[in-house]
């Protein structure tokens, strides 16, 4: 009788057992405990969090030297108040590339996407931002001083403007993403 | 005697078990914003799924810096906003019935572990042994602190879509 009760719960046994909620990590190949999984992109979850503050800091920086440079731009001419557009917009424009230059960077990404471009018009518009002033002044100078200018010098509304239109797509590029 | 057979019959339930693998997969999410809708994907992806019994139990795995956008500033952002480091596996987790295996577009509750955070949905899947799924996860419930454009937070509700493959 016994005997039979068990081979009854022999029978039982497979179709009664459910799952048994027992499933773990370490069933799929994962050992370690979740907190100890380190992103692989060589950057702590401080540095991602200093480098995405920096980078806002480096957004919001370059909003403010585009609506400088725009005012900079249409106030040109022989005037202080260019002159001083022209100064604070060079301060805001190396502040903003301050920020982005010193952000930790993490290791191992393929850059993909809009910063992609937004770095490759940095040669346009750093080149620019450094001759720019430069002109700027000497060609204020050789006004002052009654002298002509050289060829290179009248380019300095050329190169300023060429500088604007690289930062100011540069910028969009970035204010269309999140 | 008995205590052979009794262990004879808890080998059989353990033998009787089919288990599963996923053999292909991926998780692709679509966050919504009123400018515009922006798609990232993950292929690694982990799986496993016991049937003992009457009811089956299923773990997915998915690594959160394995998902990829079209941009990757945007990919670095989500891995700072998600707490990446603290929360590196978004998992998924549940049980069913047994005989949903040979069914088509059935609903199963799934324990999404998401942010340190685990909220229950409902998972909608094609068929559970390959095809599609997808669920829509709510990111306020995780306390997922949602990014903004000019001002404007994207959408909290986020689908997530799946194609995925098990193999016993």
């Amino acid at each position: 009788m016994k005997n039979i009760f068990f081979v009854y719960l022999c029978f039982l046994i497979p179709f009664n057992v459910n799952a048994s909620g027992s499933l773990q990590l370490s069933d799929l190949g994962i050992e370690a405990a979740p907190s100890d999984q380190s992103p692989t992109l060589g950057i702590s979850q401080v540095e991602l969090k200093e480098r995405h503050s920096m980078l806002k800091t480096h957004e919001l920086l370059g909003l403010t030297t585009l609506g400088v440079m725009t005012a900079a731009l249409f106030s040109g001419g022989n005037n202080n108040a260019h002159m001083y557009l022209g100064i604070s917009s060079g301060l805001l424009y190396y502040s903003t590339a301050y920020y982005s230059l010193s952000a930790p960077k993490p290791v191992g990404v393929k850059e993909r996407g809009n910063i992609v471009w937004h770095k490759r018009l940095a040669w346009v518009h750093f080149p620019a931002m450094v001759l720019a002033p430069v002109l700027g002044y000497l060609y204020k100078k050789n006004q002052d001083a009654g002298k002509e200018s050289s060829s290179l010098v009248k380019q300095h509304q050329t190169i300023a403007g060429i500088g604007y239109g690289a930062f100011a797509l540069s910028a969009a590029l970035m204010t269309i993403e999140f | 005697m008995r205590y052979l057979l009794f262990f004879i019959c808890l080998t059989t339930a353990s033998v009787w078990a089919k288990t599963y693998t996923l053999k292909n997969g991926s998780a692709t999410y679509t966050v919504t914003h009123s400018f515009k809708t922006v798609k990232g994907a993950s292929e690694q992806i982990k799986g496993k799924m016991v049937c003992e019994g009457t009811r089956c139990e299923y773990l997915v795995a998915i690594r959160t810096d394995s998902f990829k956008s079209s941009d990757s500033n945007r990919d670095l952002n989500m891995l700072t906003i998600l707490d990446s480091e603290k929360f590196p596996l978004i998992t998924i987790k549940g049980n069913f019935e047994e005989a949903l295996l040979k069914e088509k577009n059935s609903k199963i509750q799934a324990s999404v572990s998401f942010h340190g955070q685990e909220k229950t949905y409902e998972l909608q899947l094609s068929e559970i042994t390959q095809g599609k799924g997808s669920l829509v996860v709510d990111l306020e419930a995780h306390g997922v602190e949602r990014p903004s454009l000019l001002t404007i937070k994207i959408k909290n509700d986020v689908p997530i879509d799946f194609d995925y493959a098990w193999a016993e």
